[in-house]
């Protein structure tokens, strides 16, 4: 039986669908059998992340309508035999998801994979409530930054109000992914830091992605940065897929704590 | 302002504390209002009462603090006979 995390936010842009394609990538390099699915109906853009946007035929609304089953709507990768893809349509609107069909069509993912991520729209209406509804872990995306943060808050406050897990009384695993961290401005004080972060929005550290302008890059050549050795993100994201995997990894340094040096210790003393 | 700060003249408190500051304050008045207890039977209970009377669409609860008064939103969408 597979285990289902929805990929969520509160503010759009932070980062959701890059997530969403990295740790699916992650995790089947793991050895995991994956499924990612673009649950943003009506603005596909996983399938352009992943480099798959030519193999779409049929996408999850042609599910939800009867028009196509499961294994003809399924875009196996290319680079990587275990890793699948249900892309969202780009035309037809948020309404033909239909909670029934919804879940069905996630026991059919369980059945047939070990790791399932739904990526979510940003916001609280439509397809959020949709992914949240069946998922056993939520995957929140936060950047270091207020409107982030306080949007993440909200999503976070409904995840149980929305889940049926949590209706059934049990525990939906809510794990925090900070994205684009600036080493520089962390260093300054000027970004807000992971604790504060985890202080604040009182959630489960999963990862921390440091800002890397290879993302752009993998975003125009449909190649995610965790399949470039070189990339900072793609690393974080290599070692966030090897813990949702289980295996114990420490947390990326990314914030680069300790060289603040022998003046920064010295201070340190007077505070 | 640690000694050295003070020292070095950097009087101005840094951004990613303010930041901190605010989200605190600012997160705690959106729980305080997102946080009615009992809501859904709340919910429940205005719908059937309604429903003696008109048909219901869909029914929208909200708590807010405007000054120092408490208000509760309710707005209810009756469902359209065309």
């Amino acid at each position: 039986m597979g285990i289902v995390f929805a990929v969520i936010s509160g503010k759009g842009g932070v980062g959701k669908t890059t997530t969403s394609a990295n740790l699916a990538i992650g995790t089947a390099m793991e050895g995991k059998k994956t499924v990612v699915v673009d649950f943003d109906i009506g603005q596909r853009n996983l399938d352009m992340i992943l480099g798959l946007e030519n193999r779409v035929v049929y996408d999850i609304t042609h599910i939800m309508d009867g028009e196509a089953n499961l294994s003809q709507a399924l875009i196996k990768d290319k680079k990587n035999e275990n890793l699948y893809f249900l892309a969202a349509s780009q035309t037809k609107d948020k309404s033909v998801l239909e909670r029934d069909k919804v879940k069905h069509l996630i026991d059919d993912l369980k059945e047939n994979f070990d790791y399932i991520f739904l990526d979510s729209p940003a916001g609280i209406e439509g397809g959020f409530e949709h992914t949240i509804h069946y998922a056993d872990n939520v995957i929140v995306v936060v950047n270091p930054e207020v409107s982030s943060i306080r949007d993440a808050d909200r999503v976070i406050g409904l995840v149980d109000a929305k889940s049926h897990k949590a209706k059934a009384g049990e525990t939906v695993g809510k794990f925090l992914l900070i994205n684009r961290i600036d080493p520089e401005l962390i260093e300054k004080n000027e970004m807000i830091a992971t604790d504060d972060i985890l202080d604040i929005l009182s959630v489960t550290l999963l990862g921390k992605v440091p800002e890397d302008k290879r993302v752009i890059d993998a975003s125009n050549t449909g190649k995610p940065v965790i399949l470039h050795k070189e990339s900072e993100a793609g690393k974080a994201y290599r070692r966030i897929s090897k813990r949702l995997c289980g295996e114990d990894v420490p947390f990326e340094d990314v914030e680069n704590a300790p060289s603040k040096g022998i003046m920064g210790k010295i201070k340190g003393l007077f505070k | 302002m640690s000694f050295f700060d003070r020292f070095f003249g950097k009087e101005k408190k840094k951004s990613a504390g303010v930041a901190k500051d605010r989200l605190m304050i600012a997160i705690a008045a959106d729980r305080e209002n997102s946080r009615i207890p009992n809501l859904d039977q709340m919910r429940a209970e205005i719908i059937s009462v309604l429903e003696k009377y008109i048909s219901i669409d869909e029914i929208e609860i909200s708590k807010e603090r405007k000054g120092d008064m408490d208000m509760l939103e309710i707005e209810v969408v009756v469902k359209s006979t065309g």
